[in-house]
Order: C-alpha cells, then sequence, then structure tokens
C-alpha cells in the first residue's frame, strides 16, 4: 500500500525549493528528475516522464506550459493508460512517492480521480514576486539566446499574460482544494521563509513518515527574489480578481498555520 | 525638419513592457559585466537587498519563535517587543507598496532591530539559555 504526496504550485512559487525540502526528507519524486538551469539552480525535481506526459495532455488540448485562461483538459484513452502505468509502477515500487511539476495545476482532478488517497500540497506566491521572477527567467533566457524567442517575447508583448497565467493556475488550485480539503495542505512560500516547519506538518497531518530536514539545509534564502515596485496591471477587472484569489489562498494557509500552530516547536 | 521624425508614444501598455523589458535587460547586462546590479531606482546593490531581506526574514522568524513559545506572555508585556510585533509582524504586505527608497529604509531598520534584539537577548537574565540554542548562534554569528 502506497501514499502519494504530490506538490503543486505555480511557476516560480518555490516548488521547486519546496520538492528539494521533500526528497530530501524522503519522498521518491521521479526515476529521471531534470536538470538544473541557471533559473533554478539547485534543479527542478520534476519527473521527466510526468513533464512529459502533461506537456502531451496540453498539446492534445492546443496548449503550451504557458496556459492563460481556464483549461478543461481532454484527455484521450492512451494519455489515461499512460498516467495508470505511471501510478502502477510507483505504486509497486514505493511506500511513499509523489512528483512535483507546476503544470499539475490543471491536472489535480485527473491524478486524483487515479489515486483518490493522493495528498496535495499546494505551494503559491504572492503574484507580484510569481510573475517577477517568470519575467527575469525569460529576460534571461531571451538576451542569451535559450528557448524560443516567440514564448519569451510574449510576455512583454501581450499585457498581463503572466498575471492571467499566474491566476488560471492558482484558481484551479483553489477549486482542488475546495473539492478535497481533507487532503489538501496549504502553505505559502513566505510561510517556508519564515520557518514553518513543513515536513513537521506533513507528518503530523497524514503520518507519512518524511525525515524531518531543517528548512535552512534544502532552503536557500537568496534564490526567492522579489518585485521592488509594486504590480503592474493594464486590465484592472482581472487585478480585482487576482487579489480575490490572492486573499482565499492566504485564508487556506491561515488555516494550515491555525490547526498547527498550538502543536509548532519553538525555538 | 518633416513630421516624420517625431512619433507619439499612444500605447501605454506598449511602453510599460518595453520599459520593463529593458529594466531586466540593464539588470541582466550588469550581471553579465560582473558588477554589482543596482535594484532600480534604489542605490543599492542586488546582494546588500538580499542580505538585508534575509536579514528582514530572521527578524520575523525569531519574533514569530518568541511569540509562540513560552515567554511569549511575558515579551508580550514589553513595549519595545510589542513595537517590533506591530512593525513586522501584523503589516507584512506594507513593504510591498512602498519605493524602492523608502523599502530599503525599511529594510536597514529591520537589521538594526534585529541586531538589537539579538544583543538584548543575548545579554539578558536569559542569555545563557538561549545561546544554547543553535540557531540563536548562528543568528549572532551571522549578525553581531
Amino acid at each position: 500500500m502506497s501514499d502519494q504526496l504530490i506538490i503543486a504550485g505555480f511557476h516560480r512559487s518555490g516548488t521547486s525549493a519546496t520538492a528539494r525540502l521533500l526528497h530530501r526528507a524522503g519522498l521518491f519524486l521521479g526515476y529521471e528528475l531534470l536538470e538544473a538551469l541557471p533559473s533554478n539552480p539547485y534543479g527542478h525535481f520534476e519527473d521527466r516522464e510526468i513533464v512529459n506526459l502533461h506537456t502531451r495532455i496540453l498539446a492534445d488540448n492546443d496548449q503550451t506550459w504557458a496556459v492563460d485562461e481556464p483549461l478543461l483538459p481532454f484527455v484521450g484513452q492512451q494519455r489515461w493508460q499512460l498516467m495508470q502505468r505511471i501510478i502502477d509502477r510507483r505504486n509497486s515500487e514505493h511506500r511513499l512517492w509523489g512528483f512535483k511539476d507546476p503544470r499539475a495545476c490543471l491536472f489535480m482532478m485527473l491524478w486524483k480521480h487515479l489515486l483518490p488517497g493522493a495528498k496535495v500540497l499546494i505551494v503559491y506566491r504572492h503574484f507580484s514576486n510569481s510573475t517577477y521572477s517568470l519575467g527575469q527567467r525569460h529576460s534571461s533566457d531571451m538576451f542569451l539566446g535559450r528557448g524560443s524567442a516567440h514564448v519569451h517575447r510574449r510576455f512583454w508583448e501581450d499585457p498581463d499574460f503572466a498575471l492571467r497565467m499566474w491566476l488560471v493556475h492558482n484558481n484551479a488550485l483553489l477549486a482542488f482544494a475546495r473539492t478535497f480539503p481533507q487532503d489538501t495542505m496549504t502553505i505559502s512560500l513566505d510561510m517556508i521563509r519564515d520557518g514553518f516547519p513543513v515536513v513537521w506538518a506533513l507528518n503530523r497531518r497524514w503520518n507519512l513518515g518524511l525525515e524531518d530536514v531543517p528548512i535552512a539545509e534544502a532552503f536557500d534564502q537568496s534564490i526567492s527574489m522579489r518585485r521592488v515596485r509594486r504590480q503592474p496591471v493594464s486590465d484592472q477587472e482581472l487585478g480585482e480578481k487576482v487579489r480575490d484569489t490572492w486573499r482565499r489562498l492566504e485564508e487556506l494557509s491561515g488555516q494550515t498555520e491555525m490547526v498547527l500552530r498550538k502543536e509548532v516547536p519553538v525555538v | 525638419m518633416s513630421k516624420e521624425d517625431f512619433y507619439t508614444p499612444t500605447d501605454l501598455d506598449r511602453l510599460r513592457m518595453e520599459n520593463e523589458l529593458l529594466a531586466f535587460e540593464v539588470r541582466f547586462l550588469k550581471a553579465r559585466s560582473g558588477g554589482q546590479p543596482e535594484i532600480a531606482g534604489s542605490p543599492i546593490s542586488l546582494s546588500r537587498m538580499t542580505y538585508l531581506e534575509e536579514a528582514e526574514t530572521d527578524l520575523k522568524l525569531l519574533l514569530r519563535r518568541i511569540q509562540n513559545s513560552p515567554l511569549g506572555p511575558v515579551a508580550r508585556t514589553n513595549k519595545n517587543f510589542r513595537t517590533l510585533n506591530e512593525r513586522y509582524l501584523k503589516q507584512p504586505d506594507k513593504a510591498m507598496g512602498m519605493s524602492p527608497a523608502q523599502r530599503t529604509v525599511y529594510l536597514e531598520g529591520a537589521e538594526r532591530d534585529l541586531v538589537l534584539l539579538l544583543r538584548r537577548l543575548g545579554r539578558g537574565p536569559l542569555g545563557v539559555v538561549f545561546s544554547r540554542r543553535k540557531s540563536f548562534r548562528t543568528l549572532q554569528e551571522r549578525y553581531l
């Protein structure tokens, strides 16, 4: 009998750092993890097989990783079968396994359908910092001639593009958390930076048997840069929606803190 | 001079995005040339800013831990502790809306407050107890 823990969060929200922490704590995250890049010097902790699957489902739906509108994915028989194979292999070989891929935000309901007992750790970050970090990554890649210039340029040709992406991914996570509150734990990147004992909290809540790892060992504070100025927005209505989603995420992480506050170890 | 020598920018979104991309380009080029990229609008280097942000984070962490520890109720009777609590824990988003210069001043204040707090805790009656904690010693080594 296996347990599963999925780490879900928008791009540049601290999911790699969180995955790194949980990987050290003993969570199996995949057979072939993607290599580190300058934008993620410690690695992505994303399994190639899972990322390829998500990329294919997106392509089936005429989408790339940069989804900026609500998506109700069509999933063909072949993809379902591949998902099942991925699950069967991991279930048979690992007592506790999981995966991390920002694309997974859009496919959480699919995974939950096949893995009814799966637990999900939602990691979110303030929209301003996530979108700024995304801009930083794509501008650097563009100046270095890495990857598709067309994809990079979109961040400076389509107003509010990154902000819409943030909204779509985080709304999908909120919908999931509303549907499966017992199987979801929500934390913010700031909570982790402030020393929230993630591993301890996960063990406490779901008895996962992860090994406690000091956050400082796995979490480099300097990698999470912040936007200095306020978030620019062209569409004021979008701004309102983003603020509303942010508030709801903060409520959820507030619940995580509240439930555990009394039991969190002190200095 | 012909009329075509001029162009009147009308698309604010386009201008804003071009400006943002240019700011990224400046940052990228400065980093590449080996110089310390400055934070836009602030005369402070990126590494110094990162250090100050870490100090702010450490200060918040320390305040939270004191607050949640058995010492919390005693600490809350201290006016200085309440002031720090108010400044750094109760208004977490305030710093986000600041201009670069204001934010720098705020972060430098956080660094000073952290140093002061560490000194007071280290010299106080419970200094020996605190010094036994590895996390406290790490903070002392980093900031004192």
